[in-house]
């Protein structure tokens, strides 16, 4: 980033390469909108791209982008545009993409059983408050620690871990049906699975 | 190992202790003697595997230069001197809120059309000026007539050739 301050070119397509994706990802699952997902993260670049000059390395430039997409997805949110586009999760299935599943040999049914689950976890997701689902998508998918969360949203340590307490819980009981075949032993799974 | 560092554990693999160390075998012994963080651990497992269904988006192939353009959109906008510069906010409004330029736009339309609709500060509308004014204008007209009927006398009397019964 300090590249593209000093006007590298060539440094803004660098970061564009490395974030473009985990960017799209992460406004995809807040707003459950592909084509909003996009735009708003095309506007997190640009607004990099304008402050580049103001930029000063005392946050990880990660945490800032973060913040600059997640503060564009509340306010998408609050204005309610990704609803006038489209109805994502019940919507026109463009965010409904065909589930990549790593075992390419498996069957309709299981299939159709993994979209089912999919939906549910779009659905629990989506239900969750704002800042709740923001924190957990950052903690999760994003790798986040609770003071870089913190950061991204604008808030205290200790409100992050209240966020997501509560967001966990919710989302344990909301996705607790497909705990059918899950049983697992703490010590079989060692430092659990968070990817 | 307290209830809230084994829940926090639970909630955040990244602060579990490493496996195979003392302080990870305390927390598998707590998990075991607790039922009901042991439940929350088994249940949270099973939010993690949910929340792992879920791959990350693939942008677009066209979404760089989309972002490109919008680069070279805001660099002309921005050369576009004073008037760029000016719309700005409005335009910063009207991408981010929408509802609240529109409400500001309808303001400055009324202000405008107050301000233009108020006489000046000393000035009296038309229509309620008194009707003396009106009087006090032709009178004056009426003097100003008289004054050059006098004096078109006086000039008369003053070019008149003098007469016999004068001396």
């Amino acid at each position: 980033m300090l590249q593209v301050k000093e006007g590298d070119a060539g440094s803004f397509e660098l970061l564009l390469n490395k974030y473009r994706r985990p960017v799209v990802s992460y406004l995809r699952r807040m707003v459950q909108n592909q084509a909003v997902a996009e735009e708003l993260a095309q506007e997190a670049f640009l607004r990099v791209y304008r402050a580049r000059g103001s930029y000063e390395p005392a946050a990880k430039f990660t945490t800032w982008l973060f913040r600059i997409a997640t503060h564009l997805a509340l306010n998408s949110l609050r204005d309610g545009k990704h609803h006038r586009r489209e109805q994502s999760v019940d919507g026109d299935g463009s965010e409904r993409q065909p589930l990549q599943l790593a075992d390419e040999r498996s069957n309709p049914e299981e299939q159709l059983v993994a979209e089912a689950r999919l939906d549910a976890v779009r659905r629990a997701v989506a239900a969750l408050p704002e800042k709740q689902r923001a924190a957990v998508l950052l903690h999760k998918y994003e790798g986040m620690d609770y003071a870089q969360i913190a950061d991204a949203l604008g808030c205290s340590i200790s409100a992050v871990k209240s966020l997501l307490f509560r967001a966990y819980e919710s989302l344990r009981v909301s996705l607790g049906h497909l705990a059918a075949n899950h049983k697992k032993r703490p010590a079989e799974d060692g430092n659990g699975s968070l990817s | 190992m307290d209830r809230e560092t084994v829940i926090e554990m639970i909630l955040d693999p990244g602060r579990r202790p490493a496996e195979g160390t003392p302080e990870h075998h305390t927390f598998l012994a707590y998990l075991e003697k607790s039922p009901e963080c042991r439940a929350m651990y088994e249940q949270q497992q099973v939010v993690w595997e949910a929340l792992d269904l879920w791959e990350p988006a693939e942008p677009a192939a066209s979404f760089d230069r989309a972002v490109y353009q919008m680069i070279e959109r805001s660099r002309t906008k921005g050369s576009a001197g004073l008037w760029g510069w000016l719309g700005l906010p409005g335009e910063w409004l009207g991408a981010t809120r929408p509802g609240l330029a529109a409400g500001l736009a309808t303001l400055l339309l009324i202000a405008g059309a107050i301000v233009t609709t108020q006489p000046r500060r000393g000035e009296a509308p038309l229509a309620q000026l008194p009707p003396r004014v009106e009087t006090e204008y032709v009178e004056q007209i009426d003097q100003a007539l008289d004054d050059i009927e006098m004096l078109a006398d006086f000039e008369a009397l003053v070019l008149e050739p003098e007469g016999p019964g004068r001396s």
